[in-house]
C-alpha cells in the first residue's frame, strides 16, 4: 500500500511526516458539516450512554485505555480522600443515575492506605466532558494521530486547567510527545509530572514512558 | 425508504435517502465519521484556503452521496475520495479564483494556545505552513499527486485510477512536483519567487 519516497532529501521527509500529523477539524465545523450534511451532530464526538443500571466509568462503550485511565483516576481520587471512604465515589448528581451496589465494580486494589493529601488531590470526580475529550485523545493515538492527539489535550488543558484528570492528560501528552519523537519536552514535561504529582499512582506509567526519569 | 439496514442516524435529507443495498458498502454517515478528517486535510493540502474548508467539504460530501454507488467497496475508500476533492478543488478554483496561490495566512488562526507545553504543537503547524507553501507553487495536477504519493503513501497505480490518467503521466507529474517542491523547502525562509 505504502508507496516509497526514496530520492527526496531529509529534512523534506522530515517536513512531510510533521505535516501529516496536522491540526485536525475544528470542532465547530464539525457540527456544522453534520448539521449541513443531515446528519447526527454527535456523530464525531460520542458522548458514553447514560448510565442506568451501572455507573457510567463500568460503560463497556468506553475504551479500554480510558477505562482505565477513568478507573485510575476514581482509585487516586479515593486515596487522596482517605481510606475511611468507601471504594465508590460519590456520583456527580446531574449526570450518573444512582449507583446499585450490586453492580458496582470490583477494583483491584488491594488496599486504600491514607496519604497525606497531595497538590494532585481531586476534590470532585471527572465530568463526563472531560472524559470524553480524553477519550478522543486516546483514540486519536490509538490511530497513530500523536500530533492530533496532542491538540486534544490542549484543548483539554484550556478548559480544565485543574480539572480531575489533570495526571490522566499529562500522561497521554507524555505518550504523544514520545510517539511523535520530541523526547525533550517529554522528559520535561515528565519530570514535572513526578514533582507536581510524586504519590500518583501513574508514576511508574511515566517513567516507563520516558525512561530517563526512571530513580537509579 | 428502501429495504435494507437501518439508517444510523436521527433523520434528515442526505443521509435518510442513502439506499443501503450493499453491506460491504459504506454509509454516507460512516464515511463522514470515519473520513472527515481525511477530506478535509486533503482539500487543505490542495489548497482550498481555511476560510472555504467548511465549503468545500460540505461539496464533496454533497457529491460522495451522489455518487456513492459508483463507489466499488472492493477497492480502498481514500483514494475515490480524494479524486471527488480533487474534482471539487479544480472546479472551485475555475469558478471563483483567477489564478494564483490562496493566501494561506488565515490558517495561521489554527494555532493553538502558545502555552509552554505547546512547542512541539508549534513544530507541527509551522512544518505544516512551510509544506503547504511549497505545495502552493505546484500546478494543481503535479500537487495532487504529490500529495497522494508522498503524503497519503498511494501507489502509483491507485493515484493513476483515482485521477483518470495514464500511469506515466503519473510518474512524469511526480517527478516534476517533487523537483519544485524540493526547491521551494530549500529556499531560505523569506525569500519569494
Amino acid at each position: 500500500m505504502s508507496a516509497p519516497r526514496e530520492g527526496l532529501p531529509a529534512e523534506v521527509l522530515r517536513l512531510l511526516d510533521l505535516e501529516g500529523a496536522a491540526a485536525p477539524v475544528p470542532d465547530s465545523a464539525r457540527r456544522r458539516l453534520a448539521a449541513r450534511l443531515g446528519l447526527a451532530a454527535p456523530v464525531a464526538l460520542p458522548e458514553p450512554p447514560v448510565a442506568v443500571n451501572k455507573p457510567w466509568w463500568a460503560s463497556a462503550t468506553l475504551p479500554a485505555g480510558v477505562l482505565l485511565l477513568a478507573s485510575a483516576a476514581t482509585v487516586a481520587w479515593v486515596a487522596a480522600r482517605g481510606s475511611a471512604l468507601p471504594l465508590v465515589p460519590p456520583a456527580p448528581p446531574a449526570i450518573v443515575a444512582p449507583v446499585e451496589p450490586a453492580v458496582v465494580p470490583v477494583m483491584p486494589v488491594p488496599e486504600i492506605v491514607p496519604v497525606p493529601t497531595p497538590r494532585s488531590a481531586r476534590s470532585t470526580p471527572p465530568a463526563r466532558s472531560e472524559i470524553a475529550v480524553l477519550r478522543r485523545a486516546h483514540e486519536a493515538l490509538a490511530r497513530d494521530q500523536a500530533s492530533q492527539a496532542l491538540l486534544i489535550l490542549e484543548q483539554h488543558r484550556r478548559r480544565w486547567p485543574k480539572g480531575a484528570l489533570v495526571q490522566e492528560r499529562e500522561v497521554l501528552a507524555i505518550q504523544a510527545l514520545t510517539r511523535i519523537g520530541d523526547t525533550a519536552v517529554a522528559r520535561a514535561r515528565a519530570e514535572r509530572f513526578l514533582s507536581d504529582f510524586p504519590e500518583s499512582i501513574l508514576v511508574p506509567r511515566v517513567r516507563e514512558l520516558v525512561p530517563a526519569t526512571a530513580p537509579r | 425508504l428502501p429495504a435494507g439496514r437501518p439508517i444510523p442516524c436521527r433523520g434528515a435529507h442526505l443521509a435518510a435517502a442513502t439506499k443501503v443495498e450493499d453491506p460491504a458498502r459504506p454509509t454516507l454517515p460512516e464515511i463522514y465519521q470515519r473520513e472527515l478528517d481525511y477530506v478535509w486535510r486533503t482539500l487543505r493540502r490542495l489548497g482550498i484556503p481555511a476560510a472555504d474548508l467548511e465549503d468545500a467539504a460540505h461539496e464533496v460530501f454533497v457529491v460522495v452521496h451522489r455518487r456513492l454507488g459508483d463507489y466499488d467497496p472492493a477497492r480502498p475508500l481514500r483514494p475515490w475520495l480524494f479524486g471527488i476533492a480533487y474534482r471539487t478543488t479544480s472546479q472551485r478554483r475555475r469558478r471563483s479564483v483567477p489564478g494564483g496561490a490562496p493566501v494561506r495566512d488565515d490558517d495561521v488562526l489554527e494555532l493553538p494556545d502558545q502555552a509552554p507545553s505547546a512547542e512541539s504543537l508549534l513544530a507541527t503547524e509551522q512544518a505544516r505552513l512551510r509544506v503547504h507553501r511549497a505545495l502552493d507553487t505546484l500546478p494543481l495536477e503535479q500537487r495532487a499527486v504529490m500529495i497522494m504519493h508522498d503524503l497519503d503513501g498511494l501507489s502509483a497505480p491507485e493515484l493513476a485510477a483515482a485521477l483518470e490518467i495514464p500511469l506515466n503521466t503519473v510518474y512524469s507529474r511526480l517527478r516534476l512536483a517533487r523537483a519544485k517542491f524540493t526547491a521551494a523547502i530549500q529556499q531560505p525562509e523569506g525569500v519569494e519567487e
